[in-house]
């Protein structure tokens, strides 16, 4: 009740009458006690713990006072202060002096110290920052407040930096030019190898210290980057002038990575590109082209991976890999001419050009990350290479293919020969005369069909499939043939032996094979008297094969046929292969010990005498002398009428095999037969030119004679030479296969 | 007796065994094949007419197709008759 009569009661606040105000001498006695904490900060000597509570409050009374402008003023001076004395103190000139005499003494006269030169700085910085970490403890309301919203206002971190920087480019940068000088000697040092255990003060100067204070980008970059490009420099002359390819690649690979660890340990990211590029410039670029002459060659000889990965990596980093692709075919295509060239060497031409290929593929895949460029350049240069010399390496290689493929091959498992065969395979495809290749194949292939010398039939077959499959059917078309010959053959025989003709005298073993003889080579045939017993057998197979086969004609090929002879020596009876000639005057020296050569050209009906010299010569060779040349005894007495050399029979041979093969010295002795090759086409490559410049053009109307020229080599299988297809041009020309236009010589016409 | 001959491999080449060297009707070597075929030997045989003239047995079979031979040897223009073996 009383309470509602009674009105409220009112508290009333009023305004001081008289404002309050602060003491005069308030700021004056506050900055007393923080200069004194100052102080103690500075001097770790008296250091007494500090009550960083009371000095924080202090600090943030005179802020809320609005004497936070003063107090920074009065805080900038005291550090100031501060540093100048220390600044003097610590780094007197002496301290710099010696700072300096070890920057500029020669990099070589100094042995490595315990601590770095510049660490007298070092520990003012370390020292300062540690004591600015207090002092910001303490002012810290002041660089929240006043220095964070004033924008013209540094922090105090800031202020502390400005002001470190002042005295270190005080008096003409009298303290940072020495820091400086040996800052760079110990990069130097650790760039000579001088290495010192412990480098945590070189990243401490770098990134604690001349980061922040700004000194890095202005002061030391520059300066760093010119002495890096002079020690490169010299580096690189240092090399040019003596020293080897490998030493070179090997510092180069070693001075990138110990850069990148520099980059890594003590240098800003920024620092890292600019460093690489005087790095590639200076060392690389002007360097390696001379280094590359010093010995690229034998480390392609030698595969010394290691070496050419380095200058693969080299190359790539300073983009200028195109050096290094011609110097590298060019390498292939004179070793590989070498090789091709070599005539004393000529046996082992295709294991060498083998083992060059090997080397190239292993190069291109370990040394230079198969880098496409090297591999299409290699091929172009080893297929040049390879063609130099034509036909022998064609020759080479099917005989190659003919000593994989032979009986005496049969202890290498198959799998063997097969990737055997894929090497030469390899060398095949680089071949540009694939003609004359299929000739001497052919020509070894009826070597071994022929005198049963084929290791395995399936091998055989697998060869001409893959040629089939390189170069199409009608190339291996004579060769399939050729194998299908050999089972007919076997069929016929067979049905010989089953026939009434064949019983009439079982010794000796007889085989027939008959070939058809547009498949074959054609062996120059000649007229043989074979022995009375297989005369009679070979006269009996001719009159079945002309029953068998009515308008069929049979010529017999002495020199494909082959024998095999029991002969009689002085130390036992050896087991003779020979060829049907060999063996048919061997078998005359069953009447008499010696024949002249007249006689035996009587006896044997042989009429081309250099063949009877030849069959001799294969008889009389010095790995197995069965017969033995007598020059006429008078030769030299009588002057130019010399006496006919006499063959005798040796009876002494002195050999301990029982087995003996005349029939490969007499095959190998053979003169080389008439082989498309050369810069002469021959008859048979002018035919294919002339069919294929008629298909292209019926095909396609008119072509220019460029195109003409470049499609050519896609048409036939051997590369034709140019002044083979002009001749051939100007001769279908004249025989009006094909025309001229009227307005432009270069264009062809096709004439139906 | 010194040697004795005990095995003989002999090797004996057939050819076609006409008159000729070439078909009188398509101008190639009997070796080789007519101008329909691309390989020679059996799959291209000749023919042997009567009058002893040889063609490759395509090139005279078409010509005995065609309107204008009447079955004659384009040859002698005898009757056609194959030789009988």
């Amino acid at each position: 009740m009383e309470s509602n009569q009674r009105a409220p009661k009112k508290l009333i606040i009023r305004p001081l009458r008289r404002e309050p105000k602060l003491p005069q001498e308030f700021y004056q006695e506050s900055w007393t006690h923080l200069a004194r904490a100052l102080d103690q900060v500075f001097s770790p000597s008296s250091r007494r713990p500090l009550s960083y509570e009371e000095h924080y409050r202090r600090v943030e009374d005179l802020c809320l006072h609005h004497l936070a402008k003063q107090l920074y003023a009065d805080l900038q001076r005291e550090v100031d202060g501060y540093l100048e004395r220390v600044f003097r103190e610590q780094l007197s000139d002496p301290v710099l002096a010696a700072m300096l005499h070890v920057a500029q003494g020669s990099a070589q006269a100094v042995e490595p110290t315990e601590r770095p030169a510049f660490a007298p700085v070092l520990d003012v910085w370390r020292a300062f920052c540690e004591r600015f970490r207090d002092i910001q403890a303490i002012f810290l309301y002041l660089d929240r407040t006043y220095a964070a919203e004033s924008p013209q206002v540094p922090s105090l971190w800031e202020m502390a930096l400005e002001l470190f920087a002042k005295h270190m480019l005080a008096e003409q940068q009298r303290v940072l030019l020495p820091t400086l000088g040996a800052v760079l000697l110990e990069i130097e040092l650790d760039r000579k190898g001088k290495q010192r255990g412990d480098c945590s003060d070189l990243r401490a100067i770098l990134r604690e210290m001349f980061a922040p204070l700004g000194f890095y980008r202005t002061h030391f970059e520059p300066l760093f980057f010119q002495q890096t490009r002079a020690f490169y420099v010299a580096k690189g002359t240092e090399f040019v002038t003596q020293g080897t390819l490998s030493d070179y690649l090997a510092y180069f690979e070693h001075s990138t990575q110990a850069e990148a660890e520099r980059c890594r340990l003590h240098l800003e990211p920024s620092t890292e590109k600019p460093l690489f590029a005087i790095l590639h410039d200076v060392l690389g670029r002007h360097c390696v082209s001379v280094m590359m002459d010093r010995g690229l060659e034998s480390l392609l000889d030698a595969v010394s991976l290691t070496d050419l990965r380095r200058l693969y990596v080299l190359l790539r980093s300073i983009d200028e890999l195109w050096r290094l692709v011609p110097r590298y075919s060019d390498y292939i295509r004179v070793r590989g001419t070498q090789i091709v060239n070599d005539r004393a060497r000529d046996h082992e031409m295709i294991e060498r050009l083998l083992a060059l290929l090997d080397r190239a593929e292993q190069t291109e895949r370990e040394a230079f990350q198969a880098d496409v460029r090297f591999h299409n350049a290699a091929q172009t240069a080893f297929e040049a290479a390879l063609n130099t010399r034509q036909p022998t390496p064609a020759e080479r290689l099917a005989r190659s293919f003919h000593d994989l493929l032979r009986v005496s091959s049969t202890s290498i498992p198959e799998p063997d020969i097969r990737r055997k065969i894929g090497k030469l395979l390899e060398l095949f495809r680089y071949l540009s005369g694939k003609d004359s290749f299929l000739a001497f194949y052919k020509k070894y292939l009826a070597q071994r069909l022929l005198f049963d010398l084929t290791a395995s039939t399936a091998c055989e077959q697998y060869v001409v499939e893959l040629l089939r499959a390189e170069c199409g059917a009608v190339y291996v078309n004579h060769l399939v043939n050729m194998l299908k010959d050999m089972d007919l053959s076997q069929d016929l025989l067979q049905e010989y032996r089953m026939g009434p003709g064949s019983g009439s005298s079982r010794l000796p073993s007889f085989t027939c094979k008959v070939i058809t003889q547009a498949y074959w080579n054609s062996s120059e045939s000649f007229l043989l008297q074979v022995p009375p017993g297989l005369e009679s057998q070979q006269r009996s197979f001719h009159r079945f094969y002309h029953a068998r086969f009515s308008g069929r004609r049979l010529i017999w090929e002495p020199s494909l046929s082959s024998a095999e002879l029991r002969v009689q020596f002085a130390n036992g009876e050896k087991v003779l292969h020979v060829t049907l000639s060999q063996a048919v005057v061997l078998l005359l020296f069953n009447e008499r010990d010696a024949w002249t050569l007249a006689e035996l050209q009587q006896q044997t009906g042989i009429a081309d005498s250099a063949e009877l010299e030849r069959i001799l010569d294969s008889l009389s060779s010095s790995q197995c002398p069965v017969l033995i040349r007598e020059r006429g005894a008078e030769a030299a007495s009588s002057g130019p009428v010399t006496a006919p050399a006499r063959y005798r029979f040796n009876a002494d041979l002195q050999t301990s095999r029982r087995r003996l093969r005349l029939l490969d010295i007499a095959l190998l002795e053979r003169p080389p037969e008439q082989v498309p090759s050369g810069p002469v086409a021959s008859p048979d490559r002018q035919h294919q030119i002339d069919a294929a410049i008629v298909r292209l053009l019926k095909k396609q109307k008119s072509l220019s004679h460029a195109d003409l020229v470049q499609q050519l080599g896609a048409e036939l299988c051997f590369g034709p030479s140019v002044s083979d297809v002009k001749q051939r041009v100007e001769s279908l020309l004249q025989r009006e296969y094909i025309g001229r236009d009227e307005r432009d010589p270069n264009l062809y016409h096709y004439v139906s | 007796m010194r040697c004795r001959i005990t095995r003989a491999r002999l090797v004996a080449a057939w050819t076609w065994n006409a008159n000729d060297d070439l078909c009188g009707i398509c101008r190639l070597p009997f070796d080789g094949t007519c101008n329909a075929c691309k390989t020679p030997g059996d799959d291209c045989p000749l023919a042997l007419g009567e009058c002893r003239h040889a063609f490759h047995l395509h090139c005279i079979l078409k010509w005995l197709s065609s309107e204008t031979s009447r079955n004659h040897c384009p040859l002698c223009r005898q009757e056609w008759q194959f030789q009988q073996r």
